[in-house]
């Protein structure tokens, strides 16, 4: 019964409140709740930086480091930049980076995981010992040679994203395509002539959609976390963009005259990450009960 | 299990061979004449057009992109690693100088994440649903998604800055000064080991809250036996496969984890070389640690796999 329809597809009640029923069911844990809310609070952000942020991002200002205060409710950094605003405004390229990098990954991995896994044979091994060549490097390392090749910048770090991730797609897909190719109702489907395209688009995607949103969103958490310490190392986005990792790369240059500065772009990373984990293992729980233990 | 080996070994030769293209493509890709680079500044005149072709043509750039691959690993067949363009020295001296401070680290963070995981993990699973449990599980998601590098600004900012107890950052070899090296080595050790403890308990609660389900546990339990031994001989023993399997392939993890640690800390261990050469564009200083690192792991997977195949049976038969 691996194949039994999701709830997705059950219920076609297409409401928000519908839809959040669907995905997370009726009574949902409060710890959740919160970080549902904390990741639509980012999105909100990262869609209406200028809207939200009380300052220009960018805008110097003649207090340096200056202490959380009504006006600068975090403080300011060594250029008298509005703290809060530069963290409001990196919220952007932090979820254009994520979905970017984590959207390259899907878009090559799962169509590779589809064909090797349906193909099998001689194609599936060569394409396996690529991506296990792949997973030989830590993410951080893959982003040395990638900033090697082409410099560091944003696109260096979707990049790494997207290649760090495509065999984690790949394998997760081919591994349901595995399973799912011999059920009975691919079989019929296959007895009755449908084509071999037809049943991966038609039949066999359908049944992985849960496990990639799983993925997607856990994915998405590492991805803010890899863009967090890459910045840092000074291999990603460069100042004066501000970004969590790049604001965290200055602050550690005044740990003692200016905690503040350290502590709040690292409790964003943290909250989101968290936020973004919790929100994959319920989606997980709810969507894909034969996944929940990995 | 003979003919499992022989499968996973000959499996690793592709995945080896597909590592060392990756690093070498993409190093090569890398803006720069390589051959300008090794003659230094003397590339730039004019006068020196003729003997910078020569070198070219020495060091095969003239030659189509798979011929250079060939010649490269021919090269490195022989332990020629090539020098570095900055120390001038031969690039496979500096990285093995800097694997002891590494390996240090990493081990010391294992060894953290196992007393903290272990009895943990064990404890969550056993008062299931208890304080102790909120408490592990607590820590799991957090050890998960805290920014490894700002934990350990954080932790210098209270032992170094605040509290003055520990230096902030600095490798001293173990070989000078013992006491020096550890008080140096108990922060960067103890942020790695955060994200490794988190992992594992994750995976030890997770295992002995299935097994001590089991029929088998049961089973003891009526026969009479105490907690304690079904606990440790019975639950614990089967709950450790898959926990040392994801120890195994950890290990990437922790390694790519130890660069960043490195740099946080100023510990000059192979992580903080890497990271150092590619500020300096010394390419062929990074060709030879990534290349090195990314191989090194391909083969601790490849013993992990074996480990694995040969402390369940299973799974060779399905193989």
């Amino acid at each position: 019964m691996s194949s039994a329809p999701t709830t997705l597809q059950r219920d076609r009640n297409w409401s928000l409140t519908g839809i959040w029923r669907a995905l997370f069911g009726r009574r949902a844990d409060p710890i959740f709740v919160v970080a549902v809310f904390i990741v639509l609070v980012t999105l909100l952000c990262a869609l209406f930086p200028s809207l939200i942020a009380p300052f220009d991002p960018d805008k110097l200002g003649k207090d340096l480091l200056a202490p959380p205060s009504w006006k600068h409710l975090v403080g300011t950094d060594e250029y008298g930049r509005d703290i809060l605003s530069r963290i409001i405004h990196g919220a952007r390229v932090e979820l254009v980076i994520s979905v970017l990098g984590v959207a390259l990954a899907v878009v090559t991995g799962v169509p590779i995981g589809l064909i090797s896994g349906y193909r099998g044979g001689f194609f599936d091994s060569f394409l396996m010992r690529i991506q296990d060549a792949l997973l030989a490097f830590p993410a951080v390392l893959f982003s040395i040679l990638v900033v090697a090749a082409i410099g560091a910048s944003r696109k260096s770090i979707i990049l790494t994203i997207g290649v760090i991730y495509l065999p984690r797609f790949a394998r997760l897909v081919r591994g349901s395509v595995m399973v799912l190719k011999s059920e009975d109702f691919v079989v019929a489907s296959r007895a009755a002539g449908a084509t071999g395209s037809r049943l991966i688009i038609r039949h066999i995607l359908p049944n992985c959609l849960a496990s990639i949103m799983v993925q997607i969103t856990l994915a998405m958490a590492v991805a803010v976390l890899i863009e967090a310490g890459l910045s840092y190392l000074g291999l990603g986005v460069q100042p004066p963009t501000a970004t969590w990792g790049t604001m965290l790369k200055s602050a550690q240059s005044y740990p003692a005259q200016a905690p503040w500065y350290v502590l709040a772009p690292g409790i964003c990373v943290f909250l989101l990450v968290l936020s973004l984990n919790t929100v994959g293992d319920a989606l997980r729980d709810r969507l894909d009960p034969r996944l929940r233990r990995l | 299990m003979a003919r499992f080996a022989a499968q996973r070994c000959l499996e690793a030769i592709p995945t080896i061979f597909f590592v060392s293209v990756i690093v070498f493509a993409l190093i090569r890709m890398a803006p720069g004449d390589p051959a300008a680079m090794r003659m230094g500044r003397e590339a730039a005149r004019p006068e020196n057009k003729v003997k910078l072709e020569a070198l070219r043509h020495e060091m095969g750039l003239d030659r189509p992109i798979a011929v250079q691959y060939l010649y490269w690993i021919q090269d490195l067949s022989q332990g020629d690693f090539g020098d570095s363009v900055r120390s001038k020295r031969p690039t496979i001296d500096l990285f093995t100088q800097k694997i002891p401070a590494t390996l240090e680290l990493v081990l010391a963070a294992t060894v953290i994440a196992l007393f903290v995981s272990f009895p943990m993990g064990i404890l969550a699973a056993i008062r299931r649903g208890t304080v102790v449990d909120r408490a592990a599980v607590g820590f799991v998601s957090a050890g998960l998604a805290i920014p490894s590098f700002w934990f350990g600004l954080a932790l210098i900012l209270i032992f170094s800055v605040q509290l003055r107890w520990l230096p902030a950052s600095g490798y001293v070899p173990f070989s000078e000064d013992p006491i020096e090296n550890l008080k140096r080595l108990i922060m960067p050790a103890t942020t790695l080991g955060v994200y490794l403890s988190a992992t594992l308990m994750r995976f030890v609660r997770a295992d002995m809250i299935d097994v001590l389900a089991a029929d088998y546990v049961r089973t003891a339990r009526a026969k009479g036996l105490r907690e304690r031994v079904v606990i440790v001989k019975h639950a614990l023993r089967n709950a450790l496969i898959p926990v040392l399997t994801v120890a195994g392939l950890e290990i990437g993890a922790l390694l790519g984890g130890a660069v960043i640690i490195e740099q946080v800390f100023g510990w000059s261990g192979v992580g903080w070389l890497t990271v150092q050469a590619i500020f300096d564009r010394d390419y062929p200083l990074v060709q030879t640690s990534v290349l090195f690192i990314a191989v090194g792991l391909t083969l601790v997977n490849l013993v992990v796999d074996l480990g694995y195949g040969f402390l369940n049976p299973k799974l060779r038969v399905q193989s």
